[in-house]
């Protein structure tokens, strides 16, 4: 055995320098744990690089010392971090610059530990903003975090995901090579073309949970900022005509963001004074972006007839406009009652969603005893990509209650297992959603991932154990 | 291991959800950027526990039994200057449950450093301040004998008895003089017999509180009361954002009542002001921006006494005076670094962060840089010194001292 804790410390901090490498114990268990209710995972050794090429170094390093590297990016996970024990954690948030706003071609390149609130505010300066501009946790999720995930989330109902606005990638492969994607990857181009010569070398390292290489740079499309918009907010008795209704808006390619709010969370927002939503079923809440008043107002006026005509009720639109207006500020991340969240993202058509999201309450009929005595409750609020929606069905609980946290992660696993079964298509996995995943990919396609996670990766140093890779 | 004192903030440490806002989060629509001073421009190494997820998740796992009482656990809590702004971006923090805020960042910092302190680690510089603070009542290691010096020797001395009394306070007695006698002059001015305690004024406890030693904090703090009930004060004024904060937050959490109305100086001279009972003559050139202090703004949001506009106001009344804000103001001032006792307790980071926040100064085009705080203002031209700053230091009481009559 090559390594030991002192010698791979000295190595790092001949990298980046002492000050950015801590092997103390209270510094790991600080990151041994994501925002889940997962247990803890402890590293042996934290460092914090400014470069890339401190990351490629850093890998090297790794790869002699055969110790797994887990890269982290805000820390907002909701998946546990990868299995295992040990090994170096690289938090990338010291890599926030913005690298080049390049008007011509319309893009940004950053460092990938940015967050997305941070970079929106940077780009807000000079007039632009991302299409897609981050997952509702992007006060902290990185932007490097929300490519290795395919985020959704702000911006998606019109812009699709992360996966939609990149143009290309600087990366440090698993061996410790640093390579560009895109037209990136031609020394004579600008970065401004995801394809340039052979395939998509980026969807590579999307979605990828960051076994594929540490992304360190990313080029991402920029638009003039929307200084127009207007919101809308409908109610609705019955499921399927919400449904309906958020289909037809998005076969128009209308709102920048959609919401459905289901009962519990209508309820909470109509006592917190939201007018219109304390006894509904359903709410929609659009918010409708342009660049004049008359095109939003001609957007809000064909969005507004087809609510209207599958059933819809408008009412003041106080939850749009409180929650775009400020954005990544709202998420359902804590009870009603101060209690911890959990939730799983995923994806299913628009008109499938009635039918899809009866399995929840299959499953929460087995525990419903057992959530009554440990005060477990259950919200949905759904957000929409493109044609999909991508519901959130949060739990909370109360944290300090050891046995409350255990139910949940049972529950939880529960749903992701049944959802996984009724077609449903997660996109942050991390450990506990992927693993289960991960099984339903079998054959020649997981094959062909493990071929390249091999082939990039002979010493199983990157993110070990994710994708079950 | 007996109870510890943080344990009674059980509830709120576990209701911190780990999103991690308050580190980088930055709102554009109200120019919040970034959270957490200590992770700007690598004024500390930056790691998780620099910031508030990070220490929460210590403290939990020492509620837990997983980690116990050290010293780099007491470095971690330490370096902080509790600027909470943390608390003031944190979505939980900033929903309330009956009433009350759900999560106190600052406040579960304080307890956790009272455990700390009862363990023995404290750090050598916070004990020596600690121990000269108990016996000579200040914590800059001056004799309390020299509390006084401060009042200009051409001036009669104020009366040690009255309805309105200034509590002038540690930094602006040893450190900051001009800002004392500046107070002293435009009460003064405004027709206001100002008595003040003299000799029996002790430190407000504030630094006591920061650093964990309650029972030394809540010692002063009777003294203070007491001396000044008995002296028929109806009013202390205040020219320090830190005491005035003390005797506003401090006081009540420790069980003491003071009778008396309590005052910052710029809020009674922008009334006296208003009442022309100072004339503002003008004769001020100068384009000027104005940094808030934590314990006048983000400290005292919660019960509705945060000193904004009225600073603002006192500037806007200045003819020839020009005003320009800095990005980050108000609710989102970017901390000076000199306050949670990390100036005694790292002076390199408390540096390193009122650097930051002169840079931001400078970027205004600003040739004055004005506060209402003399700890802001030690700190702040400290720094404007180490990096060969142009801009001048003048607290608000020292302008509005040179244009009044």
């Amino acid at each position: 055995m090559l390594s030991t804790p002192s010698n791979l410390v000295e190595t790092l901090s001949n990298i980046v320098g002492s000050r950015y490498v801590s092997d103390d114990i209270n510094i790991r268990l600080a990151y041994a744990r994501d925002a889940s209710p997962e247990p803890p995972r402890i590293c042996d050794v934290v460092v914090r690089p400014a470069s890339t090429e401190e990351v490629a170094e850093i890998v090297k390093a790794a790869n002699r010392f055969k110790v797994p590297i887990i890269v982290r990016g805000g820390g907002a996970n909701l998946v546990g971090l990868p299995p295992g024990s040990g090994g170096i954690t690289i938090d990338m948030t010291r890599m926030i610059n913005v690298v080049e706003v390049d008007e011509t071609s319309m893009s940004v390149t950053a460092q990938t530990g940015i967050n997305w609130s941070l970079l929106t505010y940077e780009l807000k300066k000079k007039g632009y903003r991302t299409p897609f501009y981050g997952p509702f946790s992007g006060g902290a999720a990185t932007i490097g975090g929300g490519i290795s995930n395919a985020s959704a989330g702000l911006g998606s109902a019109r812009y699709g995901t992360v996966a939609d606005i990149l143009l290309g990638l600087e990366v440090v492969l698993p061996m410790g090579d640093v390579i560009r994607t895109g037209s990136g990857a031609n020394p004579y181009a600008r970065k401004f073309a995801r394809w340039g010569f052979g395939p998509d070398m980026t969807g590579l390292f999307v979605g990828d949970q960051g076994v594929f290489g540490v992304k360190t740079e990313a080029t991402l499309k920029i638009m003039p900022w929307p200084d127009e918009q207007t919101f809308g907010s409908y109610t609705f008795q019955d499921l399927e005509k919400a449904c309906r209704a958020i289909y037809e808006v998005q076969l128009k390619h209308i709102p920048t963001n959609i919401i459905l709010l289901e009962p519990d969370f209508n309820r909470l927002f109509g006592k917190a004074g939201f007018r219109g939503l304390e006894n509904v079923p359903f709410s929609v809440h659009l918010h409708i972006e342009g660049y004049t008043k008359e095109e939003v107002e001609k957007l809000k006026a064909t969005a507004d007839d087809i609510m209207k005509k599958n059933g819809g009720q408008e009412v003041p639109p106080d939850f749009p406009s409180w929650n775009f207006l400020r954005p990544w500020e709202w998420q359902p991340r804590t009870g009603p009652l101060g209690q911890a969240w959990i939730t799983a993202c995923y994806k299913v058509p628009i008109l499938d969603y009635p039918d899809h999201r009866v399995l929840w309450y299959r499953v929460l009929d087995k525990y419903k005893e057992k959530m009554k005595e440990k005060k477990i409750d259950f919200y949905v609020a759904s957000l929409v990509v493109e044609n999909a929606l991508d519901p959130m069905n949060v739990i909370y609980w109360f944290d300090e209650d050891e046995e409350a946290r255990e139910w949940v992660r049972r529950i939880w696993r529960d749903l992701i297992e049944n959802e996984i079964k009724h077609g449903a298509i997660h996109y942050w996995l991390g450990k506990v959603i992927g693993e289960r995943v991960a099984k339903n990919y079998t054959g020649p396609y997981f094959d062909f991932l493990r071929t390249i996670k091999r082939s990039l990766d002979p010493n199983n140093i990157l993110n070990p154990g994710l994708l079950l890779l | 291991m007996s109870k510890l004192f943080v344990e009674q903030f059980k509830d709120e440490i576990y209701r911190c959800i780990r999103c991690g806002y308050c580190r980088d989060f930055s709102r554009y629509r109200d120019s919040a950027y970034r959270v957490c001073p200590l992770r700007e421009n690598d004024a500390t190494p930056g790691f998780e526990p620099y910031s508030a997820r990070g220490r929460l998740m210590l403290i939990r796992y020492v509620l837990e039994g997983k980690l116990s009482l050290n010293e780099k656990l007491a470095e971690l809590l330490y370096t902080c200057p509790t600027c909470r702004n943390c608390w003031d971006k944190c979505y939980v923090a900033q929903t309330k449950l009956k009433g009350e805020h759900m999560l106190n960042q600052v406040e579960i910092y304080e307890a956790f450093r009272h455990d700390l302190f009862k363990a023995g680690l404290v750090s050598p510089r916070h004990k020596q301040i600690l121990d000269w603070a108990e016996r000579e009542h200040n914590p800059y290691l001056e004799k309390h004998e020299d509390r006084v010096k401060w009042i200009p020797e051409n001036v009669a001395p104020p009366p040690l008895k009255g309805e309105v009394v200034y509590f002038v306070g540690c930094t602006a007695s040893y450190r900051q003089k001009h800002v004392a006698a500046a107070t002293l002059r435009l009460l003064r001015k405004a027709g206001i017999n100002v008595a003040v305690m003299g000799s029996e004024e002790w430190c407000c406890g504030s630094p006591m509180m920061r650093i964990g030693h309650r029972d030394l904090a809540k010692a002063v703090a009777q003294h203070n009361v007491s001396t000044i009930e008995k002296m028929g004060a109806k009013t202390v004024v205040f020219s320090c954002a830190g005491c005035y904060r003390a005797f506003k937050v401090d006081y009540p959490d420790l069980g003491l009542k003071p009778t008396f109305e309590l005052r910052h100086v710029i809020d009674l001279a922008r009334q006296l002001v208003n009442e022309g009972k100072l004339t503002i003559k003008g004769g001020f050139k100068g384009k000027v921006t104005l940094h808030d202090p934590c314990h006048t703004g983000r400290h005292l949001v919660h019960l509705k006494a945060e000193l904004y506009e009225q600073p603002r106001e006192v500037l806007a009344k200045i003819p020839g005076l020009e005003f320009v804000e800095m990005e980050r103001n108000r609710r989102n001032s970017w901390c000076c670094g000199a306050g949670g006792g990390l100036r005694s307790y790292n002076s390199d980071v408390s540096l390193a962060l009122a650097k930051n926040r002169v840079r931001e100064a400078e970027k205004t085009g600003a040739d004055i840089l004005t506060s209402i705080c003399p700890f802001c203002y030690r700190n702040l031209s400290d720094a404007m010194q180490m990096i060969n700053s142009k801009m001048k230091m003048y607290d608000l009481v020292e302008i509005l001292d040179m244009v009044t009559e």
